[in-house]
């Protein structure tokens, strides 16, 4: 039973969330901090889950997935209502009206830096509720319903296409220089963000318009997939201006390219620095797993991310820890801190990236390492060259 | 869960060119059932992104969980190609698969080459990489002829030390041991051998892993860890659910040789993994504190029933396994032997 709830701490966070945006003010900030250093004082006290339950009822797991949409659209409204001016569906009203607390006197009292906690909060939620999400359900191909929702989540990040080119790019190519989200040796997080957003829109492109070719059916028509994602990034980005005009548009823009960035930083740290000759399988050596036992819970298993590559197929309750796979530094929120600050990464990954190439690299990846650390620009990483070290044989 | 997997019944496929059918679960696909039954099922990504594990259907039906259209070409589709990672069959099946199996079917081909790099490993043994021209397709455990134009034109055979590749080598190891005398050996030895040209032909050989769920022995001495190595690397990367136990005589703690990338095996292997390294010279007051003697000392304490026995070394070292084998009932179809003796017994010479 425990192994059920467990998973619904992710709906516990998504609504305090909405909480915090429905009490407005300095409870927005109060949110951002109470769940950002939640995570971080959590998964560093709480330590390792490697448990794998049996789940009699994944169907339960299922719709855990699929309330999702409800609650990310739910934490939106919320947060663009604290932006907009008038009283957008009557909710503040409504919750006058049940509970005496007056959303519109307290809107009043917001201020910027109250905005600006509340975009990072916001722009986090789209990342966690509806990335995590929509990246499990888009992988289920099989299970119409979970595609659709799986993509109107990844829509408020204007993602819908990563459903493309994460199953058919990203898994085919990890930890390959071909792969738009796998971060070579010395790439910055900020960098990372904008080449692999860039990169693998245009993948993602490519490989609907080779499917629509295959079929004889038009690029610029309904069957293409890739249009239909930003449509729907189109639609919730309308239904945001209807909410209050150009002040919620670009406050809604703002929360969802962060939660877009979100995703491309934790890409960046699942498969930094390494390297795969792409004509041999996938291993769980080709990416940083964690065990942290609140990211694990709170983000559906994301975190046993080395099972998840070398066995695509399984779904996120089955994944197992592979406590002897290669380790992120920490839980996620606090690795993609650290992301941020570019020397502290490298001065952390620099020797887990060594550590990678000795312990668990094969002859041929120790080749490929030493080119990608000719190309890194990291004089720590430039003095290792396998390559010599086989020729003073 | 949604009613799409309604019938219950394990379905069964036959795959041309083995014996032996696959039952497959429901809810299973292909590829999950073959990998679980030890068949050596070209595979990649498993979520349908990579078309590795692509297969012609013969005769039946599937549920398809993607869209194939995504990876394989118009003439694959129209040929009635599917993906085994996304097909669930929803009748019993017949398939064929291109590049199946492990044994070795490869096409000889001669293709010049260079040596790129070289590594030394022991005191007597250097590992060489060659760089071919052309890509060489082959099954682990096999073999090739190595010459040097212009100086020693008699080839000599080296097993491949490394797992093959979907598509062929371009880069090939091999493990190079001097012997007293001999030309090669010491050829690749002495001198700093990067950049000179060699000529290489194969594959050749019949030391392969055979299909079965039995558990795996190895057996290897000296440089005959290369076949060995080649063949649990690549069984590896099948997932290979076969417990494992693998026996590496040495003489002393300096002779042993690449055992980071064993304990990659043993850190990853599917099933259970021992390795149990051998000496038989090392000084009785030295701080090893594994096993001592001859390998074949040691082949009864870890010798399980039913074990299929993969071993390469030194002829003496492998004549006495077999004696010691035979003595405890393993039949001779179990057990498959990689002889390597110098050219002055004109035969393999790792």
């Amino acid at each position: 039973m425990l192994h059920y709830l467990k998973f619904f701490l992710f709906h516990a966070i998504g609504l305090t969330a909405i909480t915090m945006f429905t009490l407005g003010n300095d409870w927005m900030t109060w949110g951002f901090l109470i769940i950002f250093l939640g995570y971080i004082a959590l998964d560093a006290v709480l330590g390792d889950d490697i448990t794998i339950p049996d789940f009699k009822h994944p169907g339960i797991l299922t719709w855990q997935l699929w309330l999702a949409l409800p609650l990310l659209s739910g934490i939106v409204f919320t947060f663009l209502w604290q932006v907009s001016s008038g009283d957008p569906l009557g909710y503040g009203a409504l919750i006058q009206s049940v509970t005496g607390y007056d959303m519109v006197a307290a809107r009043e009292l917001n201020s910027g830096w109250n905005l600006f906690w509340g975009v990072v909060l916001c722009g986090l939620m789209i990342g966690m509720i509806g990335t995590i999400t929509g990246h499990e359900l888009t992988h289920r191909t099989w299970d119409k319903v979970s595609m659709l929702v799986g993509r109107w989540l990844l829509a408020f990040s204007f993602d819908s296409n990563f459903s493309i080119e994460h199953v058919y790019g990203h898994h085919r190519y990890v930890s390959t220089t071909e792969d738009p989200a796998t971060a070579p040796r010395g790439r910055n997080v900020y960098a990372h963000v904008v080449m692999s957003t860039i990169r693998g829109n245009i993948s993602a492109w490519n490989i609907e318009k080779e499917r629509l070719q295959k079929k004889r059916q038009g690029l610029f028509s309904h069957h293409n997939i890739a249009i239909r994602g930003y449509l729907m990034s189109v639609v919730i980005l309308a239904l945001a201006f209807a909410m209050g005009g150009l002040t919620t548009l670009l406050f809604f823009i703002a929360a969802g390219a962060w939660g877009k960035s979100l995703l491309e930083i934790v890409n960046y740290m699942e498969h930094y620095g390494m390297v795969r000759n792409p004509n041999t399988p996938v291993q769980p050596r080709h990416s940083w797993n964690t065990n942290k036992r609140f990211s694990s819970w709170s983000m559906f298993n994301l975190t046993r991310h080395s099972h998840h590559h070398a066995q695509g197929e399984v779904p996120y309750h089955e994944l197992k820890p592979y406590h002897d796979a290669p380790m992120m530094i920490n839980g996620y929120l606090t690795t993609i801190v650290i992301a941020l600050i570019p020397p502290l990464w490298h001065k952390l990954m620099i020797p887990k990236v060594l550590d990678w190439d000795a312990r668990y690299a094969s002859a041929e990846e120790r080749v490929l390492a030493t080119e990608a650390n000719r190309k890194s620009g990291l004089k720590a990483l430039q003095r290792i060259d396998y390559n010599e070290v086989l020729k003073a044989a | 869960m949604f009613g799409l997997f309604k019938s219950a019944q394990p379905k069964t496929v036959h795959i041309e060119g083995l014996s032996a059918p696959l039952q497959v679960n429901p809810k299973e696909t292909i590829l999950q059932a073959a990998l679980r039954q030890g068949v050596r099922f070209p595979h990649s990504c498993r979520v349908g992104g990579c078309a590795s594990c692509k297969c012609q259907l013969k005769s039946g039906k599937v549920k398809e969980l993607t869209e194939s259209a995504y990876v394989l070409s118009d003439q694959e589709l129209a040929d009635g190609y599917v993906l085994a990672c996304q097909a669930v069959p929803k009748t019993d099946l017949a398939i064929r698969v291109d590049n199946l199996g492990s044994g070795p079917t490869h096409p000889v081909i001669k293709s010049a080459g260079v040596i790129t790099q070289a590594q030394r490993h022991t005191h007597d043994i250097v590992e060489l990489i060659v760089t071919l021209d052309e890509p060489m397709a082959y099954a682990a455990g096999q073999y090739a002829l190595l010459s040097v134009p212009g100086l020693i034109e008699e080839p000599r055979s080296y097993s491949f030390a490394s797992a093959p590749l979907q598509g062929g080598n371009r880069t090939l190891h091999f493990f190079v041991r001097a012997v007293p005398g001999g030309l090669m050996s010491n050829w690749a030895q002495q001198h700093n051998r990067i950049g000179a040209s060699v000529r290489v032909e194969g594959p050749f050989g019949d030391f392969y892993l055979r299909e079965s769920a039995q558990p795996i022995l190895c057996i290897a001495g000296g440089s005959g860890l290369a076949p060995i190595k080649a063949l649990l690397e690549d069984a590896l990367a099948f997932k290979c659910p076969r417990p494992v136990t693998f026996l590496f005589g040495a003489r002393t703690q300096r002779d042993l040789y690449c055992l980071d990338e064993i304990q990659t095996l043993a850190r990853e292997w599917a099933g259970d993994f021992r390795f149990v390294p051998v000496l038989s010279e090392e000084p009785a007051d030295s701080d090893w504190s594994g096993a001592r003697g001859l390998v074949t000392d040691h082949i009864d304490a870890h010798l399980q029933p039913h074990s299929q026995i993969y071993m390469c070394g030194p002829p003496a070292m492998l004549d006495a396994a077999e004696a010691q084998l035979r003595a405890r009932d393993i039949p001779a179809e179990e057990i498959f032997s990689d002889k390597f003796l110098d050219k002055s017994a004109l035969a393999k010479s790792a």
